[in-house]
């Protein structure tokens, strides 16, 4: 029997706390499509995308009309793009992208996950093709999002890799520079990418989806901190009793994503994958995991204790979750994306939040340096230099971790970037030393897979 | 029991005590009677419960209100259960299992308004109660609405009628209420019936 004050916390969850689900993603396999024809393969993607995607949006409207519940993303996200191009040439990429996009936009989807590489131990022909047609297919489209994984736990860093992508990221933002280089927010550069994160801009399709899945993310700091701040105004409470409370308000969180994600796959009559119970922040206020850290005591985010805080948060969002659901998976931990997250943009253009604290606090996140302004000046090689920092800690910690860095053209340190939207703004951060590691860079080939891959 | 027992509907209305149920109980088996379902509700002081329960031939409706009264300071309905009366369905209607909850200054005409509302779109209330929450008047009705009802234009009226009383009413599917809440997922509903 429920009583009036669990029924009249839902509701408060779902009407100030900002608890929603933030997130359906529906994966689509999209190798069926290839083709030797450019022109064949083309139509194939689009009409895969209609046939798995076309009700998509109608269903999801539905489920949360009777469940009084928004589902605030709908989006979509195939298996890599690069296998598609394997017997291609570079002429295919951006017609490729297009489709996508135009398929995307007929179905009434803003964002489909997807233009992918994975080449943590290498380049195929596809692959190569693809990084090279980013800065164009991604500047010149306007939901197709990108994700390349250039390491892992197994196969190590591949270097030569991590200097491209320094390159390209570069090159995109360039491409976007009337939009402070937006284009580059649409690209992640991952170690250890999941298969199944629903959560853009680095979700695609992996190979060990089933054919087409519905994968859930759901989200709500604002709900996580208003609980805590209910429980410090008790005046009881210690770390013990902030992770408990977290953990009991994930569980809420994820219970709401696991029930209107299976309502949704069922009426769809695709698979059920996860829910993904990240805390991902939007710029709205009172839905931050910036504000989650300062009600926890961390006043300015960045001050000493900041990496504790995040962990004990990120270790009591999982626990909760796991409770919740038998379907977990994706990132499901908390994201510090700066620039979508009000207080944590706020943070860095005070200056207490600088890169380097970001990049300690990623090694106990969920994912890693998220939404970062860095000056549009950043050598390639200085950029590629972060990713290999950020890429050594998911891969030695065996976990994933990611970089969408936006290097804003012709703007420099304390420089406001706007992006607008869920995209948010920011306060551009120093890069410090550019330079420096170059020759490290440079001597390319792969940093060797670590004693941690040898577990079997 | 056997279906030779006559089977009678009592409800009981007193001021609460201690041991009113003990006395109640008491006094129904006092004449042999045999449970068979029972709830209790107290509302500001005031206890009412009503009960199912068989008994040996011959008893009648007048000597079982006459026990129950005796045995302590209340006021007793005795009615046949009837052999026609369906056992068991907490609902009248099939449908969907939602929640209502009103919330606003207290004012007359406020559930007597909504509940016409519901009762026009045919949707029953299966549960309804209230209470004074952080100083503010709440009403909550579990229901079960007809399938054939549109939830957002239901949300929507519902709305409607609530404006000019002054109170805010939300409507949300009860799974929201049990997956955040318990340890099921979903509500548990009829057999036959797939969430």
């Amino acid at each position: 029997m429920m009583s009036s004050d669990d029924i009249l916390k839902t509701i408060e969850m779902i009407q100030i706390e900002n608890l929603d689900v933030r997130a359906v993603t529906l994966g689509i396999n999209l190798t069926g499509c290839a083709d030797g024809d450019r022109a064949r393969l083309l139509r194939n993607v689009r009409t895969a995308i209609h046939a798995a995607a076309g009700r998509l949006v109608t269903v999801c409207d539905a489920v949360a009309d009777e469940y009084g519940i928004p589902i605030v993303n709908k989006r979509l996200a195939v298996s890599p793009v690069s296998m598609l191009l394997e017997a291609h040439d570079a002429a295919l990429c951006l017609p490729l992208a297009r489709v996508l996009d135009e398929a995307a936009g007929e179905v009434g989807i803003d964002l489909i996950g997807g233009y992918t590489a994975l080449v943590q131990k290498g380049f195929s022909v596809g692959e190569r093709l693809l990084i090279d047609s980013i800065p164009e297919a991604l500047s010149s489209t306007s939901r197709v999002c990108s994700s390349v994984n250039v390491a892992s736990t197994k196969a190590g860093i591949n270097m030569d890799a991590v200097r491209i992508m320094g390159r390209q990221i570069k090159a995109l933002a360039e491409a976007a520079r009337e939009q402070d280089g937006f284009a580059a927010a649409k690209l992640c550069v991952f170690a250890n990418i999941p298969e199944d994160n629903p959560f853009m801009a680095g979700a695609y399709h992996g190979a060990g989806e089933p054919g087409n899945v519905v994968n859930i993310g759901v989200s709500g700091p604002g709900v996580i901190k208003c609980a805590l701040e209910r429980l410090i105004q008790t005046g009881d409470v210690d770390l013990g009793r902030i992770a408990e409370e977290i953990k009991r308000t994930s569980f809420r969180v994820t219970r709401v994503g696991e029930l209107m994600g299976r309502e949704v796959a069922r009426r769809l009559g695709i698979a059920f994958g996860v829910v993904d119970l990240s805390l991902a922040p939007t710029p709205r206020i009172g839905d931050s995991v910036g504000e989650i850290l300062q009600t926890m005591g961390i006043a300015a985010i960045g001050a000493p204790g900041s990496t504790a805080a995040v962990a004990l948060l990120n270790d009591a969002v999982k626990k909760g979750g796991l409770f919740a659901s038998s379907s977990v998976g994706g990132l499901s931990g908390a994201f510090i994306p700066v620039c979508e997250d009000q207080a944590l943009s706020h943070a860095a253009g005070a200056g207490a939040l600088s890169l380097e604290k970001l990049e300690a606090m990623t090694s106990v996140c969920s994912v890693g340096l998220d939404m970062v302004v860095i000056p549009g000046d950043t050598p390639a090689d200085a950029i590629a230099g972060i990713i290999a920092d950020e890429m050594a800690i998911g891969v030695i910690n065996q976990k994933t971790t990611a970089v969408r860095l936006i290097p804003v053209p012709g703007k420099g340190v304390g420089d406001l970037a706007v992006f607008g939207g869920l995209f948010g703004q920011g306060h551009i951060l120093p890069v410090r030393n550019p330079g420096a590691s170059d020759q490290f860079v440079q001597f390319g080939g792969r940093i060797p897979a670590p004693l941690q891959s040898l577990r079997n | 029991m056997s279906a030779d027992r006559p089977r009678y509907v009592i409800t009981v209305l007193a001021r609460d005590r201690t041991a009113i149920i003990a006395d109640v109980t008491g006094s129904l088996y006092e004449l042999d009677a045999n449970l068979d379902a029972l709830s209790q509700t107290v509302v500001w002081g005031w206890f009412t419960m009503i009960v199912c329960a068989s008994y040996p031939p011959g008893t009648t409706a007048d000597q079982i209100r006459e026990t129950v009264e005796q045995s302590c300071d209340c006021t007793a309905t005795v009615l046949p259960f009837g052999d026609d009366t369906p056992i068991a369905p907490s609902s009248p209607v099939a449908g969907e299992p939602l929640v209502a909850t009103v919330v606003g200054e207290d004012r007359p005409g406020i559930v007597c308004r909504l509940t016409r509302c519901l009762a026009d779109r045919g949707i029953n209330i299966d549960d309804v109660w209230n209470e004074v929450h952080e100083g503010r008047f709440v009403v909550i009705f579990r229901l079960t609405v007809p399938r054939s009802i549109d939830t957002k234009a239901l949300r929507y009226e519902l709305r409607q009628a609530a404006e000019p009383l002054g109170v805010h009413i939300t409507l949300q599917h009860q799974d929201i209420f049990t997956a955040t809440n318990s340890l099921s997922v979903h509500t548990p509903r009829p057999k036959g019936r797939t969430p």
